[in-house]
């Protein structure tokens, strides 16, 4: 009975022990890239069941603050969508507070964060994706599955189960390279618990001092579509003006 | 004896015209104003507009100005089938028209200029002023930005045709335009914004002059009202003009055949005179009175299009201005403004006695209004809510005026927001209220008598997007809730890149006496193909 009650013991130890762990790998590999604002263009790639492919051209500029992230989205192509300019602001511990001009009405619109798990732009990311690289470590519960090879890099298999039940996926799968801490895939599972998606981040290059994956592709394992984005131009630390995030630049598109 | 409300293609042509001129008038000032002011200090960032030209020094990785020149546009192909015009559908009748934007932008450190033209063959045919569909000049000066030339310019929160939104009339000539920009008229204008802030700023607005909102005069996009007045008018004049002018010319042509039959009956035997000459004299009677006819028709129709007196807005008198300030506060988005300008439905009286007195010409008039009006967006329980209230003060503060509109509250309030599986909502509810109501109709021809005094629409929109965004299908319906009048607007449409096909419909109904409904004739099914480049 000692016996028994020791190996529960050491079982729920190990368990603690490797979760902690578990989270500061998370930690470590979200809170990676140091930059006070990072700028990029990025080319999408959607590509269908078929193979058909439609493109989409996005800068994105975000910047650091003591008030939260400011994150600025252009669409630049297609031509359909060009000149839509889409702004938030984060405010720790309320709402976000987001505006998107659209050229076709003619004015800044206030909106509220959507369905997270809403398609963006059509890709095979969702809002949610979108911003999964500034999830609360917190916002799951993070287990260490084993250590193993991918793609010759040794790397952490992690599985994150998000608290929330609301949330779009039941568990992500990561692996996390060890010796860079990036995310080079991450499996995640739907509510039935059946492989929905796959990431993939590849073409990892020094920019400016910082190892940064250029190639992020998403597929989808069910409906057997995929989306890659591939960052045409990416720079750390640009000087962004302060008017740049502010509705009368989304309207006039100067800062 | 009510409003009348008629709109003629002439008065339009000679407003537009005149807002041409008045436009580039406006824009050399803006460009003459904006050219001895200082350039602000630019502060270059980012990878530039691709409509500016930029992309290959983008390519680079050069983080560049944005500035360059650039040209965007679209093509479009549509044709339409109006359904009530066939008597099966084989014999429906297409009309399809080629239409092309171009945009040319010109951006500098602190200046850009915008150009669009719109090009069709009923513009280069029948209204070549209107192929500058907007013409603009800004320079931005840091905090102080000024603009000017023929613009579109949107005020309020609301989604569609809100109260606040007053600066630009809308064309109405062609209710199958469903988008909101493209119904709106660009009008000259000066303004500047000064930033007050991040989020804050204040703004002011002058226009040189003034244009209603274009109603077509005949068609199938005619208002019945239009219509029947136009068509009793009519009557009435060629009832007059047929016994005063052409009756003796009828006479005359009758007795001349007359006079014929007698002749032919001295020369021939009776009995060949009774079968050729009376045919003879018939075909000349009717061809004459038929040619009398179509005479006094023609004048008919040409003094009830000049009997309309449609002052000329485009003056200085007509001159509008507002200022407008926005702000955010505490998660919420406000909007506060002051509008002086003209009611952009014309009125006139259809007193008997004033249009003898007036030299049987009906004076057109637009009448002046102040407007204070606040809106406010914000973000509660996952719906994007936009509100927006308006008191339109007219002259008529007695409210007994007949020639002049009461003095009217007007609102809207709306939301939008995304439900599951791609779907979203958008539902808008907008309206007025008459004041002093109980003046309405003393008066001996007020323009407001038998008109509601509370006028409520709602409009709710539901779309879903699939298959990566390359199928879209929407629903739209506008329901009049005084009158019942109903319009639903079902599209399918399919995106490939930059084409897009589209299939459409607007289906009119709830009666022919209400706003929506007398345009059941109008029902149609439409299929465009665009392409944006």
């Amino acid at each position: 009975m000692k016996r028994i009650a020791i190996a529960a013991l050491l079982s729920i130890g190990t368990t603690l022990l490797f979760s902690q762990n578990a989270d500061e790998i998370v930690r470590a590999s979200r809170d990676r890239i140091k930059s006070e604002s990072v700028s990029t263009r990025s080319r999408m790639v959607i590509s269908s069941k078929d193979g058909t492919t439609t493109e989409r051209l996005v800068d994105q500029y975000a910047v650091e603050g003591p008030g939260g992230r400011k994150t600025l989205i252009v669409f630049q192509k297609p031509a359909s969508v060009a000149g839509t300019r889409f702004l938030t602001i984060e405010n720790p511990g309320k709402s976000d507070d987001r505006w998107i001009f659209l050229p076709a009405l003619g004015k800044v619109r206030r909106v509220s964060a959507g369905e997270g798990s809403g398609s963006f732009m059509g890709s095979d990311f969702s809002y949610d994706d979108v911003s999964s690289a500034d999830r609360g470590v917190e916002e799951d519960a993070h287990v260490l599955l084993r250590e193993e090879e991918l793609d010759g890099k040794a790397c952490w298999v992690i599985e994150s189960k998000p608290k929330d039940s609301g949330y779009q996926y039941s568990r992500m799968v990561s692996w996390i390279q060890k010796d860079s801490s990036i995310a080079r895939r991450i499996e995640m599972f739907d509510k039935k618990g059946a492989l929905l998606k796959i990431l993939e981040l590849g073409k990892i290059e020094d920019i400016q001092g910082r190892l940064t994956p250029k190639t992020t592709k998403m597929a989808n394992a069910q409906t057997k579509t995929s989306t890659t984005i591939e960052v045409e131009i990416l720079k750390y630390d640009d000087k962004i003006p302060e008017g740049v995030f502010t509705t009368r630049y989304l309207e006039t598109g100067r800062p | 004896m009510s409003a009348i409300k008629l709109y003629t293609d002439e008065s339009n042509k000679t407003a537009r015209r005149t807002g041409s001129r008045l436009a580039i008038l406006v824009l050399a000032v803006s460009i003459a104003v904006f050219a001895v002011l200082p350039a602000a200090a630019e502060e270059g960032f980012g990878f530039g507009d691709l409509s500016a030209d930029t992309e290959e020094v983008s390519g680079a990785g050069t983080l560049a100005p944005a500035s360059g020149v650039g040209v965007a546009g679209r093509a479009d192909y549509d044709t339409t089938a109006f359904f009530a015009a066939a008597d099966a559908v084989a014999d429906t009748p297409l009309s399809g028209i080629p239409t092309a934007r171009l945009d040319f932008k010109a951006q500098g450190a602190s200046v850009d200029a915008a150009l669009r033209l719109k090009i069709n063959e009923a513009i280069l045919n029948d209204s070549p002023e209107s192929l500058l569909d907007e013409a603009s000049v800004r320079i931005d000066l840091g905090k102080l930005d000024l603009e000017g030339g023929l613009l579109k310019r949107s005020w309020g929160k609301a989604d569609n045709e809100g109260p606040l939104d007053v600066l630009n009339p809308y064309d109405r000539s062609d209710l199958s335009v469903t988008e909101i920009l493209d119904r709106k008229i660009a009008q000259p204008m000066l303004c500047a914004t000064v930033a007050l802030g991040s989020f804050s700023e204040l703004e002011a607005v002058f226009l040189p002059g003034f244009e209603g909102h274009r109603i077509a005069a005949e068609g199938i996009w005619a208002p019945a009202a239009v219509r029947s007045q136009k068509v009793a008018a009519k009557s009435q004049i060629y009832d007059g003009l047929y016994a005063s002018n052409y009756a003796a010319a009828w006479s005359a042509a009758y007795s001349a055949a007359y006079a014929q039959i007698l002749a032919l009956n001295s020369a021939l035997t009776a009995a060949q005179a009774s079968s050729a000459a009376t045919a003879q004299a018939e075909l000349a009677i009717t061809s004459q009175s038929s040619a009398i006819a179509a005479q006094a028709d023609a004048a008919a129709d040409g003094m009830v299009a000049d009997m309309l007196d449609y002052p000329d807005t485009r003056t200085l008198e007509y001159a509008q201005g507002g200022m407008r300030f926005t702000t955010t506060l505490a998660g919420a988005d406000l909007g506060f403004q002051y509008f002086y300008g003209s009611l952009p439905t014309p009125v006139a009286s259809a007193d008997p006695g004033a249009f003898v007195a007036n030299g049987y010409r009906v004076p057109i008039g637009y009448n002046r209004y102040h407007q204070a009006g606040v809106d406010l967006a914000t973000v509660l329980l996952g719906l994007n809510l936009r509100a927006e209230l308006a008191a339109n003060v007219t002259e008529d503060l007695e409210g007994d005026d007949p020639l002049t509109t009461n003095p009217a509250v007007a609102w809207a309030l709306g939301f939008d927001r995304d439900l599951f599986a791609g779907i979203s909502l958008n539902v808008q509810g907008s309206g007025s209220l008459r004041l002093l109501d109980d003046k309405v109709g003393t008066g001996a021809s007020d323009v407001e008598k038998d008109t509601e005094s509370v006028k409520t629409r709602v409009l709710a929109t539901i779309m879903q997007k699939l298959l990566k965004d390359t199928v879209e299908w929407k629903m739209t319906a506008v329901y009049d809730v005084q009158d019942g009048g109903l319009l639903l607007n079902p599209t399918l449409a399919f995106i490939a890149g930059d084409a897009r096909i589209e299939a459409k419909g607007g289906y009119f109904t709830g009666g022919k006496d209400s706003d929506l409904g007398q345009f059941a004739d109008a029902s149609y099914a439409r299929i465009s193909f665009s392409y944006a480049f």
